[in-house]
C-alpha cells in the first residue's frame, strides 16, 4: 500500500512532533483507502480515533509543554530558594532587632540610674539620650528592611502563577486526550470524592487524634 | 515556661527544611527551651538518637530518605526509644495521614502553619500524660 505525497501536510515543520502528525495523515489515508474496500464501521471509528489524536497533538500544544514544562520547573524552585532566602534575611533582622531592644533598655537603666543618684551630669545624660535616638533610628531602619524582604512574596505569586496557568492547560488537554481513550471516568473518579485524601485542619486531626485516645 | 517539662530537656528537631527547622527552634525558644539538636531528615534522626539521649522529638511528615511516619515507627520500634514523646508537624494534613500516624504512636500531631501558643498546649498535653521526672 501506498501512501501518496500530496496528501502529506505541506509546509516546513521541525522535529518529532511533525514526524508524528505526519505519520497519523499516512496512517487516515491509507485507512480511507481501507475502508472502501473492507469493513467500513471499523474503518470509520480508528480514523475518527486517529482525527482526534492528531488534534490533540497539535504542535502548539507540543511546543507548549516542551518549552513550559523546564521553565515551569525552575520557576518553581526559584521561588523555593527566594522565600528560603527571604527567610534567612528575616531572622537575621530579627535578630539584629533584638539586640537593639537590648542596648536600649541597658541604656535606659543607666540613665535612670544617673537620675536616682541625684548626681546629674548633663554630659553623660545627652549622651545616654543621644545613644536612645541613635538605636530608635537603626530599629526603624531594621523594619524597613523587614519589610522590604517580603517583596519575595509579590514575586513568587507571579512566578506561580504562571505554573498555575501552565497546569490548567495541560490539565485540559489531558482530560480530553483521555476522554478519546475513554479513561475520562477512571480520572475523574481518582481526583473527586477521596475523602482520606483531603486536607483537613488542627481541629480535625485533634479528633481522629482523640479517637485513638491521644 | 511549660508546665510538667524540664526547661533543659533535650530536644530533636527533625525537618528537611532549614527554615522550619529555625521556626520550631525559635518557637521552643519562645517556650524556654534551647537544648534542641536538629536533624535534616529521618535517618539523620535516627544515627542522633543513637549518639545521644532526647527527651521529645519533633518531626516533619515529608522528608528525603526517610519520612516522619517512617521514622516514628522506627522510633517506636526500637527499644531504647520507644518511649520518647513524638510530635508530628506538617503540611500533610490528611486523615490518612493522622490515622497511620496515630496508630504508630504519635503523641501529638500539629497541622502546618502553627503558632507558639498551639506548639505549648501540644507539648503541655503530650507531658501531662507521663509521669513527672523523678
Amino acid at each position: 500500500m501506498s501512501v501518496s505525497d500530496s496528501r502529506r501536510p505541506k509546509g516546513k515543520r521541525k522535529g518529532r512532533v511533525v514526524t508524528e502528525v505526519r505519520c497519523v495523515d499516512d496512517l487516515q489515508f491509507a485507512l480511507k483507502t481501507l475502508a472502501a474496500e473492507r469493513s467500513k464501521d471499523v474503518i470509520h471509528e480508528l480514523e475518527r480515533i486517529f482525527g482526534a489524536l492528531k488534534r490533540e497533538f497539535d504542535p502548539t500544544t507540543v511546543t507548549m509543554t516542551s518549552t513550559n514544562i523546564p521553565d515551569a520547573v525552575t520557576k518553581l524552585s526559584s521561588v523555593v530558594a527566594e522565600t528560603q532566602q527571604a527567610t534567612t534575611r528575616v531572622f537575621q533582622l530579627v535578630e539584629r532587632q533584638r539586640c537593639l531592644l537590648e542596648e536600649n533598655d541597658a541604656d535606659a537603666a543607666a540613665l535612670e540610674e544617673l537620675l536616682k543618684s541625684g548626681a546629674i551630669n548633663p554630659v553623660a545624660a545627652l549622651e545616654l539620650v543621644s545613644k536612645s535616638r541613635a538605636t530608635q533610628k537603626a530599629l526603624r531602619e531594621v523594619s524597613h528592611e523587614i519589610v522590604v524582604a517580603q517583596e519575595f512574596q509579590d514575586l513568587c505569586s507571579q512566578k506561580i502563577e504562571k505554573v498555575i496557568k501552565l497546569l490548567g492547560f495541560l490539565d485540559g488537554n489531558l482530560r480530553t486526550l483521555l476522554t478519546h481513550f475513554t479513561f475520562a471516568p477512571v480520572f475523574a473518579q481518582a481526583t473527586e470524592g477521596d475523602e482520606d485524601n483531603a486536607d483537613i485542619g488542627q481541629s480535625d486531626a485533634d479528633d481522629i487524634l482523640k479517637g485513638f485516645g491521644i | 515556661m511549660v508546665p510538667n517539662i524540664d526547661p533543659n530537656i533535650k530536644i530533636l528537631v527533625v525537618d528537611d527544611h532549614m527554615t522550619m527547622r529555625q521556626i520550631v527552634k525559635r518557637s521552643l525558644g519562645e517556650l524556654g527551651f534551647s537544648n534542641v539538636t536538629e536533624a535534616v531528615d529521618g535517618l539523620d534522626a535516627l544515627s542522633k538518637l543513637e549518639k545521644d539521649q532526647f527527651g521529645f522529638i519533633i518531626s516533619d511528615w515529608n522528608m528525603p530518605n526517610m519520612m516522619g511516619l517512617d521514622l516514628l515507627k522506627a522510633v517506636r520500634g526500637n527499644e531504647s526509644f520507644k518511649g520518647i514523646p513524638f510530635l508530628m508537624v506538617t503540611a500533610e494534613a490528611k486523615k490518612e495521614n493522622v490515622f497511620e500516624a496515630a496508630k504508630a504512636g504519635v503523641s501529638q500531631y500539629i497541622v502546618k502553619p502553627f503558632t507558639v501558643a498551639s506548639l505549648e498546649e501540644k507539648m503541655t498535653a503530650i507531658f501531662a500524660k507521663r509521669k513527672p521526672a523523678a
